[in-house]
């Protein structure tokens, strides 16, 4: 089957738009309903930015199968964490971890989304059009000249540092408290103070 | 520390951004070793169903 390299940079562009949405919903349910990540909630989170880290090689460098294999292993790993939360839940009466968000819980929506990706990335992985490598070719610059790609790419690294951080003022700089109760490094300032 | 694992999947954004591929492909690979081993040290409470 044929895709060319740019509508493929395109539609990865589009895929790392909705994994960023993912955080966005992930962050404003933490930060609107006050409620704090579990350490295997965060880890699913770790999983969507694997996943866009292979996006955004195909981004970079234009489509190539090992950057759909990254992208893989980043989905194989977040699916494992949420069905691994899935079946921590599953039994009636074993308790719940959050609010749901439509009847489902975040984890379960997790479990559906890196499913979702694993079958996406197969499907993609199926046009071979796409894998012409256009950086070898004169004038060919970074992401293609694409201000999507850009935009995604940068909105990406931005959540990626923005984890990075809520993470540790959540957790510290050692291990993250299961289940947990306050902002670690807040709480820590406030009794300094 | 799950801190670190986000850091270091943005230090190898920010490597392939430079056109350091085979450095982001080696952080990569040691997030992944990372995460792993976080995923087994708070996967602690035994399920409550049988497999």
């Amino acid at each position: 089957m044929i895709l060319q390299p740019q509508p493929s940079r395109t539609l990865n562009a589009i895929g790392l738009l909705v994994v960023c949405g993912v955080l966005i919903a992930a962050y404003a349910y933490q930060f609107i309903l006050n409620e704090l990540p579990c350490p295997l909630c965060l880890l699913q989170r770790v999983g969507l930015v694997a996943v866009g880290f292979g996006l955004c090689l195909n981004l970079i460098y234009g489509p190539k199968p090992h950057h759909y294999g990254i992208m893989l292993i980043g989905a194989l790993y977040g699916v494992s964490v949420s069905v691994r939360q899935i079946l921590l839940h599953i039994v009636p009466g074993t308790g719940v971890y959050g609010s749901p968000v439509l009847g489902i819980h975040y984890y379960t929506w997790a479990g559906i989304c890196f499913f979702l990706i694993l079958a996406g990335t197969a499907i993609m992985l199926l046009f071979e059009g796409q894998y012409k490598s256009l950086r070898d070719e004169p004038g060919d610059e970074k992401f293609g000249g694409h201000q999507l790609a850009k935009f995604s790419f940068f909105l990406m690294l931005f959540l990626a540092v923005g984890n990075a951080v809520s993470t540790l003022i959540e957790c510290g700089p050692t291990v993250c408290a299961d289940p947990p109760t306050d902002y670690k490094m807040i709480e820590e300032i406030k009794k300094q103070l | 520390m799950i801190a670190l694992l986000f850091a270091l999947l943005a230090l190898a954004m920010v490597l392939a951004w430079m056109d350091h591929s085979r450095w982001a492909y080696f952080v990569f690979a040691i997030t992944l070793a990372l995460s792993i081993y976080w995923l087994d040290y708070h996967s602690t409470t035994p399920l409550k169903i049988v497999l």
